[in-house]
C-alpha cells in the first residue's frame, strides 16, 4: 500500500462525503431543489461544476493514455471536440432550455414533441448513463486497487459505495458544491504535475525531443481520419446531448451567469489539454508504455516517477475526483429519468415531491449496482466505453434536440424517427467492422435527414407550439 | 413571421456555430498529416491553435449577447 497516497484519498472521501451530507438537508427540502441546486448558483462555481461534470476520468487518463498509445494528434482531436464542448452547447441551446423551464433532457422532448418523445428519451438516458457508470468504475477500481494495494474488484465495490452514497444523499447540491473542490484539485494539480515536467526536461522542445527519442510516431498521424474525425464529432456535441451536462446548465442563477460559466468551462478545459499535452510527452519519454497491462496506467505512472508521494496523493485524488464528479453526475440523470420523467411522468402523476425524491435516492442506489456489477469485468477499455456512450448519445438526441430548438417545422413523429434511426444506425455501425468510435459519422447524417424528411411528410406542430418555439429564442 | 426568421439567422450563437463549423472544416480538409513541425504533425498544431480559437469565440459570444442584453435594457 502507497501510505501517503491512500492517507490523502481516505481524508479526501470523507471530506466529499461530510459535504454530501450537509447538504442533504436542504437538497430534500424541495424537488427542485434535489434536482438543480435551486437553480442558485453563480458563474465561478457554475464554470468548475460543469467543467467537472463533462471531464470524465476519459478526459484524464483516457486522452493522455491515447495520446501515448496513439500519438498526440489523436489527443488533441480528443481537445479539438472537449474543449467546444461548453462552447458548442452555450451557442446552440443552452439559453434556449433554459428559457423553455425544463429540468431533463426528456422533459424538453415532452414539452416540445410530446409524451412519446419524452419516454423515448427517458429510456436512453437511463439506458445511456448507466452504461457510462461503468468505464468510472473502472478508472476509480484501477486507481483505488493501485494506491491501496488491494483487489481491483474490491476497489471497484468500496469507491462506487462511497461516491454513490453522497450523490443519493446530496442530490445536485452536493455535486455542484464539492464540483468545486474537485475541479480545482484537477486543474491545480495538474498546473503542478506540467510546471515539473516543464523544468525537469528543461523546456517544451527538450520534453518533445525526449518523448520523439522514446517513440518517434508520438507526433505523427497514426489511425485512418475517420477516427479523428469520430472522436471530434462525439466530443463536440457532448455537452448538447449528455443529460448531465445540460442539466449542470440549469443549475446556474441566471442566463448570464450561464453563460460566463461556460467561458469559465471552456478555459478549464483548455487549461487540462495543455497540461495534457505535457503529461502526454512525459508520459511517452518514459518508453514504458507497451510493457503496461493498461495503457490508461501511463497517467498514473508519470505522476508517481515525477511527483512526490504527498503531490501524487492530491493529485491521485484529483482524478478520482474527475471519475467521481461524473458519475455522480451521470447517476443523478439515471435518477431523474426513472423517478422524474418515466414515474411521476406517466406511471403516478398525483405522487409527492417527497415520494419522487426517495424513488430518485433508490434508482441511484440500483444504477451504481449495476454498474459496480459490469465494471468488475468491464466489457472494453476505458475509452472506447466512453466513446460508445458518447456516440450513442450524439446520434440519438443530437439533431432532434437542436432541430427542436432552432426549427419550428419540426414534430413529434420527425424526432422520434430522428432518436429511434439514429440509435440503429449507430448500433448497425458498431456491428460494422468500421473505424474506432466513428459511428457518429453515419449516424448523425442519418438522424438529421429522417427528422427533417419525416416532419415534411407529417402534420405541422400547433400554431401554440411554433409560437413556443419562437419563445426561446426570445421573440414573443 | 420573416422578420423572427430572419432574427434567428443573426443569432450570436448561430453565427459562432457557422464559424466553429468553417474552422474545424478547414482542419479536416486540408489535413497536412505529412507536414511537421518541432517533429509533431501540422495536424496536430491545428487542433492545439483551435483551442485557443474556441475560447476566444466564447468570450465574444458572451461580450455579444450581454450587449445585446444591455442595449435592449434586458437583465437576462
Amino acid at each position: 500500500m502507497l501510505i501517503m497516497e491512500a492517507v490523502i484519498l481516505t481524508l479526501y472521501l470523507i471530506l466529499m462525503t461530510v459535504i454530501g451530507i450537509f447538504f442533504a438537508k436542504r437538497a430534500h427540502s424541495s424537488e427542485d431543489d434535489y434536482w438543480t441546486a435551486g437553480r442558485n448558483i453563480n458563474s465561478f462555481v457554475g464554470s468548475f461544476a460543469l467543467f467537472a461534470a463533462v471531464a470524465s476520468s476519459s478526459s484524464l487518463m483516457g486522452a493522455v493514455g491515447s495520446g501515448v498509445a496513439l500519438g498526440v494528434p489523436f489527443l488533441f482531436a480528443y481537445g479539438f471536440g472537449a474543449v467546444a464542448i461548453p462552447s458548442f452547447a452555450l451557442f446552440l441551446i443552452s439559453a434556449q432550455i433554459r428559457r423553455s423551464g425544463v429540468k431533463t433532457v426528456p422533459e424538453f422532448f415532452k414539452f416540445r414533441f410530446g409524451k412519446p418523445a419524452q419516454l423515448v428519451a427517458a429510456g436512453v438516458v437511463v439506458v445511456t448513463m448507466t452504461f457510462y457508470m461503468v468505464p468510472q468504475l473502472t478508472a476509480s477500481g484501477l486507481i483505488g486497487s493501485y494506491v491501496l494495494g488491494i483487489d481491483y474488484e474490491i476497489a471497484v465495490i468500496l469507491l462506487g459505495v462511497g461516491f454513490t452514497l453522497y450523490a443519493a444523499l446530496g442530490g445536485m447540491w452536493a455535486i455542484t458544491y464539492t464540483d468545486l473542490i474537485q475541479g480545482a484539485i484537477m486543474v491545480v494539480g495538474l498546473f503542478v504535475l506540467a510546471v515539473v515536467i516543464f523544468f525537469e526536461h528543461q523546456g517544451v522542445a527538450n520534453l518533445v525531443q525526449d518523448a520523439l527519442a522514446a517513440d518517434p510516431d508520438f507526433g505523427s498521424v497514426t489511425q485512418p481520419l475517420m477516427s479523428y474525425f469520430g472522436l471530434f464529432l462525439a466530443f463536440l456535441w457532448f455537452g448538447v446531448v449528455s443529460p448531465s451536462a445540460v442539466m449542470r446548465n440549469f443549475a446556474s442563477r441566471d442566463a448570464k451567469t450561464a453563460r460566463r460559466s461556460a467561458l469559465g468551462a471552456c478555459f478549464l478545459y483548455l487549461s487540462v489539454f495543455v497540461f495534457g499535452f505535457f503529461i502526454a510527452s512525459a508520459g511517452a519519454s518514459l518508453g514504458i508504455v507497451d510493457s503496461l497491462d493498461n495503457q490508461d496506467m501511463i497517467f498514473i505512472s508519470v505522476i508517481e516517477n515525477y511527483l512526490p508521494a504527498i503531490l501524487a496523493g492530491i493529485l491521485l485524488a484529483g482524478l478520482l475526483a474527475a471519475i467521481m464528479s461524473s458519475a455522480d453526475a451521470m447517476l443523478l440523470a439515471v435518477s431523474a429519468g426513472v423517478a422524474h420523467d418515466i414515474y411521476k411522468g406517466y406511471i403516478n402523476k398525483n405522487a409527492s415531491e417527497k415520494t419522487v425524491t426517495r424513488l430518485g435516492f433508490a434508482v441511484m442506489m440500483l444504477a451504481s449496482f449495476v454498474g459496480i456489477y459490469f465494471a468488475i469485468d468491464p466489457p472494453q477499455l476505458i475509452a472506447v466505453m466512453v466513446g460508445w456512450v458518447g456516440g450513442a448519445l450524439v446520434s440519438i438526441f443530437g439533431f432532434p434536440l437542436v432541430l427542436g430548438i432552432w426549427w419550428k417545422r419540426a414534430n413529434l413523429a420527425g424526432a422520434l424517427a430522428g432518436m429511434i434511426g439514429g440509435g440503429i444506425a449507430f448500433l448497425i455501425m458498431i456491428a460494422l467492422p468500421f473505424a474506432l468510435v466513428a459511428e457518429p459519422i453515419v449516424a448523425l447524417p442519418v438522424s438529421a435527414i429522417l427528422v427533417i424528411v419525416v416532419s415534411l411528410l407529417t402534420k405541422a406542430p400547433s400554431k401554440e407550439m411554433q409560437a413556443e418555439v419562437d419563445r426561446y429564442h426570445g421573440y414573443s | 413571421m420573416k422578420e423572427i426568421t430572419k432574427s434567428k439567422w443573426k443569432d450570436p450563437g448561430i453565427i459562432m456555430t457557422g464559424i466553429l463549423v468553417f474552422i474545424s472544416a478547414i482542419v479536416w480538409i486540408w489535413w497536412p498529416a505529412d507536414t511537421y513541425w518541432m517533429g509533431i504533425s501540422l495536424v496536430a498544431w491545428l487542433m492545439f491553435l483551435c483551442f485557443f480559437i474556441w475560447l476566444l469565440l466564447t468570450l465574444i459570444h458572451v461580450i455579444w449577447v450581454e450587449k445585446i442584453e444591455k442595449d435592449n435594457g434586458k437583465g437576462a
